[in-house]
């Protein structure tokens, strides 16, 4: 029995909605000249899972992740299966709102290990978050409707009453915090995340911890880089392995992996990275190719 | 009527002091209005996007760009193409060789900025035997005494230009400076971004400004004003806003207290080395009032 049904919104998995996509590693390597970082690989990464790239350090597992969010230039190819719903809620006979539609789900965020900003920089929370989500160049002042929604963003993650600071000045949770804001902003509902909670005391590892939980259970798909097993144990749907140049595809930790290229009731849109780091795709409904740059 | 004949109907009204009886007066502080805002704006991002050494790098190729131009048979006060086409190229190459080798670019900026000056200092020989080496002083120092119609009807262009491209992309380049691999993945300013198209355009803009600038500021010193107001107001400002204003302020009052005070004091030094000596004493007067204690009520 298939475990997805369309809804209006995305696909019920086990009476768990779902917004991500599914992703698909077709003959996967990577190679740096003569080393090879780890053998071809072909799995799927199931739709709406937290799915987690473990290995030791140097392994590659980063490589690994930076190569799906397409940031890596690699052999094979990957695919992003976003669920396109039949019954999307608009009309269908619309393909420029169901498109649009589309796309303003089809949205990706990349969360990178714990980065310092100069301190000195004279850029604040607000100014980066403006500037990271809408078009008003960054010396104009904002709309009442921005400084709005920008006051809303910063209460989800708890830095609403840090909006003056400057970003060079914020804890390191705070500044893991703000990328996921920024990241929120955007709608994305495939997340990669490469050790988010490095660097962390334990209170901000908690509160990362909590966004990523809420994401879930949001329905996005999340590829999150990790070390600690104990942790992998305790919240992955679904463990990568990265071991001695070869990627294998773990055990399923949270109940039975399903395959998110096979959705009924649902269109399935491929999206192809290349060794150029262009994302393409084939839009089957209209049978034409289309080519998005990263 | 035309502006100069205003301008003359002004001075003999007693509006104006007479110095402005003068067109090429007025030419420069034309000249003056238009580059200093524009220097200001691209040296915030230049600071931000840590292209400083580069920018310097590109004016200071400049040189080259002259010589070849006057070489080429170019007008000696007026080597646009040459200069822009060295510039642009040099720009192009060296931003090139970065993405595809893993030497530091502080290094590969001094490897370029070397061979340029050389090449430039080279070919100097030669422009010597066509022309004064003393108009080239004009051209890399800046002069008021030789900006045209013709040299705004460019600076114009060009600032339009800019600032089109400064409005529309303003918010991707400083994401893009700051974080590139968040602005591949999650786009920049609401929009999808191209990070290396967005880079090779900027690089492509210091070029094309360094070619704007040249008669008021000199090319060796439009590098100095792309980067001193930007780090001036980086000290006193609190958000970006404040920034991007400052640094404003700072570099068109620059430019033009550095066209008027060497006229109205009868200094004769170069308009270009006038208005960076300015940039530069109001940034150690920053930094001393700091030292001072005084920067909070600044920012």
């Amino acid at each position: 029995m298939n475990a997805y049904a369309s809804t209006d919104a995305g696909f019920m998995v086990e009476g768990h909605e779902v917004k991500g996509p599914s992703i698909e590693l077709d003959q996967l390597s990577l190679s740096f000249g003569e080393h090879q970082l780890f053998q071809p690989v072909s799995m799927t990464l199931a739709a709406g899972k937290l799915h987690m790239l473990t290995g030791a350090n140097g392994a590659g597992k980063s490589s690994l992740l930076k190569c799906m969010a397409g940031l890596m230039p690699h052999q094979g190819d990957i695919f992003w299966h976003w669920p396109v719903g039949l019954d999307s809620g608009l009309d269908s006979s619309s393909e420029r709102d169901l498109r649009e539609a589309q796309q303003e789900s089809q949205k990706v965020a990349y969360i990178p290990q714990l980065e310092a900003f100069d301190a000195t920089l004279p850029i604040t929370v607000e100014d980066y978050l403006l500037a990271s989500i809408q078009p008003k160049v960054f010396f104009r002042r904002p709309a009442d409707k921005e400084q709005q929604r920008l006051a809303l963003l910063l209460s989800t993650v708890g830095l609403d009453q840090k909006s003056q600071r400057k970003i060079g000045q914020l804890s390191g949770g705070e500044r893991q915090r703000l990328l996921f804001a920024r990241a929120l902003a955007q709608g994305a509902s495939l997340w990669f995340l490469d050790e988010p909670m490095n660097g962390l005391d334990q209170k901000a590892q908690q509160q990362i911890l909590q966004l990523i939980l809420q994401l879930k259970a949001d329905g996005c798909t999340l590829v999150m880089v990790h070390h600690d097993p104990a942790f992998v144990e305790a919240y992955a749907d679904h463990e990568v392995r990265v071991v001695d140049g070869h990627v294998i595809d773990g055990r399923v930790v949270g109940g039975p992996e399903v395959e998110g290229a096979e959705v009924e009731g649902a269109e399935v849109e491929g999206a192809v990275l290349d060794g150029r780091m262009t994302v393409s795709g084939v839009d089957k409904k209209a049978d034409q190719k289309k080519k998005v740059t990263l | 009527m035309s502006l100069q004949q205003l301008l003359a109907d002004a001075v003999a009204a007693g509006w104006l002091p007479e110095v402005f009886q003068y067109p090429f007066v007025t030419y420069a502080l034309i000249a003056a209005v238009m580059v200093g805002p524009l220097l200001g704006a691209l040296g915030t991002l230049v600071v931000v996007k840590r292209l400083a050494f580069f920018s310097e790098a590109v004016g200071h190729g400049a040189l080259t760009g002259v010589a070849v131009g006057i070489l080429l048979g170019e007008p000696a006060t007026q080597p646009v193409a040459a200069l822009f086409g060295f510039c642009m190229s040099f720009a192009l190459i060296l931003h090139w060789v970065k993405s595809r080798t893993q030497v530091p670019y502080d290094a590969l900026v001094g490897v370029f900025l070397a061979f340029a000056i050389a090449l430039g200092a080279a070919l100097l020989l030669y422009v010597a035997k066509k022309v004064n080496v003393h108009i080239l002083e004009n051209v890399l120092f800046g002069s008021i005494l030789t900006v045209t119609p013709a040299d705004l009807m460019l600076l114009g262009g060009i600032s339009v230009i800019s600032w089109v491209l400064i409005w529309r992309y303003g918010n991707q380049a400083l994401m893009s400076a700051l974080q590139p691999d968040l602005a591949r993945v999650q786009g920049a300013g609401g929009r999808k971004t191209n990070v290396t198209l967005l880079d090779y355009g900027f690089v492509l803009l210091i070029a094309l400004i360094t070619v704007a600038a040249v008669k008021i500021i000199g090319a060796v010193l439009v590098g100095a004003l792309l980067l001193i107001p930007a780090t001036t107001a980086r000290l006193i400002s609190s958000n970006l806003r404040s920034f991007f204003i400052r640094t404003l302020m700072i570099s068109t009052g620059c430019c033009v207290a550095g066209v008027v005070l060497p006229m109205a004091l009868e200094i004769p030094i170069p308009s270009g080395a006038a208005i960076v000596l300015l940039a530069s004493s109001v940034f150690l007067l920053v930094v001393l009032f700091r030292q001072l204690g005084w920067s909070q009520r600044l920012a």
